[in-house]
């Protein structure tokens, strides 16, 4: 996800993340976002990353409900998702050991 | 505070095939967005949005054979006017016949563009996309406006000598905005190929680019016969009168290399349609 986005990654993950424990729309992606991680994202920046991952195929939009569209995560999204948490938790593991061997 | 006319604009700024894919369901989150963030970054964040909407689509539209036929077609057509200006002055039977070929070629090639276009102008008289006729009125306003610019030029280079800065003045004028009426002709084209829905006869689209780039490669090869016959044949007027006069060899050789950098594009796309095996996509996917 991170090599395929550019700096559309970091948000992209949001997204992923948000919908990993159920549909969401538009709306409810960005307060659950905002809840979880502090982040707030815009509208344009929701649906720039909203079109760039149903076209990969990571995540699918589910009949609309009134105006709003749900989204859920797509299985290829799930394992992109789950890719990038491992290699995060790989890199946080060796840089908080790391800073151990030098910090007093 | 939800305000309707702002979320209208907002969503009016995306390109149409973003508005009918995702424009309802952005509306929606606009206006529950609207009462709790700041109005300013939301705005400030949706027009970043709109503008990467229209440039993704641009990168993927400059991807299409099409749409790079299209803009080669352009450039050869710029080409073509800087070859009828140079050719004013040439003359002699030996050249008479590498001409004709060149002139019949263009033709040829460039009315092959036209004949893939068929179908999507076919689909605007029957109203199937009435928005989309704003593209071609926009390039028949630009090819008006030239004219215009073409009186002024000749009002502004009026009773100087051929060097003179309001001649040369005058001259650059003429072709920038020149370069302009061509790229909006071209963008324009582009722009109605893909926003009207309506694909082309299978073997249509890879027949008709192939025929472009064909075509655009006699031209090329005749202006390059042509070249070397009016030279060894020493039939060029040396002269220096008239407005857009230019020494001879400089300005046949720019010529040549428009022509066969143009021709590359054209066998470029058409080796791509014809890769992707006939196939009768819309121009935007």
């Amino acid at each position: 996800v991170s090599d395929d986005l550019g700096r559309w990654a970091d948000p992209s993950l949001l997204v992923l993340a948000s919908l990993a424990d159920g549909p969401k729309h538009g709306y409810l992606i960005t307060q659950d976002v905002e809840a979880s991680v502090g982040v707030r994202l815009g509208p344009g920046t929701l649906y720039a990353v909203v079109a760039r991952l149903e076209e990969r195929g990571l995540i699918e939009g589910l009949p609309a409900e009134g105006r709003r569209r749900p989204y859920r995560i797509t299985a290829a999204g799930a394992q992109a998702l789950a890719g990038e948490a491992a290699r995060m938790r790989d890199l946080a593991t060796l840089t908080l050991n790391r800073l151990r061997l030098v910090t007093p | 505070v939800t305000d309707p006319l702002l979320v209208r604009v907002l969503v009016a700024c995306y390109p149409p095939t973003w508005r009918r894919r995702y424009g309802s369901e952005y509306a929606a989150l606009l206006a529950d967005s609207l009462p709790t963030a700041s109005r300013s970054a939301l705005v400030v964040n949706s027009l970043g949005g709109a503008l990467d909407a229209r440039l993704t689509l641009m990168g993927v539209a400059m991807r299409s054979p099409l749409t790079v036929a299209i803009w080669a077609a352009g450039l050869f057509t710029v080409a073509g006017i800087g070859f009828q200006r140079i050719s004013e002055h040439v003359g002699g039977t030996a050249v008479r016949a590498a001409f004709v070929v060149l002139v019949v070629a263009a033709l040829g090639g460039l009315a092959s563009i036209v004949a893939v276009a068929v179908p999507v102008l076919l689909a605007m008289l029957r109203g199937r996309s009435a928005v989309a006729w704003r593209y071609p009125l926009i390039a028949a306003g630009a090819i008006a406006a030239w004219f215009g610019v073409l009186a002024g030029a000749k009002t502004i280079a009026r009773g100087h000598s051929v060097h003179s800065a309001a001649n040369v003045g005058a001259v650059v004028l003429l072709v920038v905005a020149g370069l302009a009426v061509v790229a909006t002709v071209a963008w324009g084209a582009t722009a109605t190929l893909r926003d009207v829905e309506a694909p082309a006869p299978r073997g249509l689209r890879s027949t008709g680019l192939a025929v472009l780039a064909g075509g655009m490669a006699v031209a090329t090869a005749a202006n390059l016969v042509w070249g070397i016959a009016a030279l060894n044949a020493h039939v060029v007027d040396q002269s220096h009168g008239g407005l857009l006069d230019t020494p001879f060899l400089p300005a046949w050789i720019v010529n040549l290399v428009l022509m066969t950098v143009a021709t590359a594009l054209a066998a470029g796309a058409s080796r791509r349609q014809l890769n992707a095996g006939h196939e009768a996509l819309p121009i935007s996917r």
